[in-house]
């Protein structure tokens, strides 16, 4: 896992205002979206091999990707988290959904 | 004065889960919010802006619920160590760096005897547009507030409540 990777999974794990920007800014430069995907993912794919779930810490990581990235990236968290194999993926296709309705309502 | 405080801060509810290692536990740093409390939070404030401790006191998150009294109660998010894992409990949930996963902490359930709250979330400092550490509140709680968020207003009516005590808070809504 590169350094760049593990930096941005500790900004996921305090998701405050200023991670949540820093992280932002990684999606949308295009040479550094790669990073802050592949982040998202490698944090979700360790909470699903830990003995126990905060699954709310993956939920709203969800929601904030679908209130307010663009579209070309929820989809590709939709479909990574596919139809969930585990509670770590379901947590963040809920979160996705939560996000994208909280979208509509603020359009 | 029920119906006033469903309508400001919301119904009473139950924790959605309590993790075993939660149950019968309470935080050491458990505090009331009031005068003194507020003080303290201040106090920190005001070292946050400090080169010594500015790093030291972003690393901590505390967390915050409001019981059915409408009392609001705060603690610094603790690891669940207990003995014999440990000399002594309390110790602070270093956030970032780790992976949350490796470290069971003790959640909202534990600050109101696994009992219903009405309202809670999280206190930490962040960094502001000017860099400068600000406290943050927001309403982020998987066991109380996820299945029925609160309302802004709700949100904002809690910030009001540190702030009346001197407490200068943002709200985070996200």
């Amino acid at each position: 896992m590169s350094e760049d990777i593990k930096i941005l999974i500790s900004r996921l794990g305090t998701f405050r205002p200023s991670d949540r920007s820093v992280l932002g800014r990684h999606f949308d430069d295009a040479s550094t979206r790669k990073v802050a995907v592949d982040a998202v993912k490698e944090f979700v794919q360790i909470w699903e091999r830990a003995d126990w779930l905060e699954a709310y810490s993956i939920e709203r990581i969800g929601k904030w990707i679908a209130k307010y990235q663009p579209s070309d990236i929820v989809t590709l968290f939709d479909v990574w988290s596919g139809s969930p194999n585990s509670d770590a993926k379901a947590a963040l296709k809920r979160g996705i959904e939560l996000g994208r309705v909280e979208r509509l309502e603020h359009a | 004065m029920s119906n006033e405080l469903n309508t400001k801060f919301g119904l009473p509810r139950l924790p959605e889960k309590v993790d075993d290692w939660e149950k019968g536990r309470r935080p050491e740093s458990l505090s009331d919010l009031d005068g003194k409390l507020a003080e303290t939070l201040r106090e920190l404030d005001k070292l946050a802006q400090t080169k010594l401790m500015r790093y030291a006191l972003r690393a901590k998150s505390y967390i915050w619920a409001m019981d059915e009294s409408g009392k609001i109660v705060v603690a610094v998010e603790e690891l669940a160590m207990a003995e014999p894992e440990t000399i002594y409990p309390g110790y602070p949930r270093r956030r970032g760096l780790k992976h949350p996963s490796e470290d069971k902490k003790l959640g909202h359930p534990t600050l109101v005897e696994e009992k219903y709250a009405r309202i809670a979330g999280e206190l930490a400092f962040d960094e502001d547009e000017n860099d400068m550490l600000r406290w943050v509140i927001n309403a982020n709680s998987g066991r109380y507030c996820r299945q029925n968020p609160p309302k802004k207003e709700q949100i904002d009516r809690v910030a009001e409540r540190f702030r009346e005590l001197g407490v200068d808070v943002v709200v985070d809504y996200d």
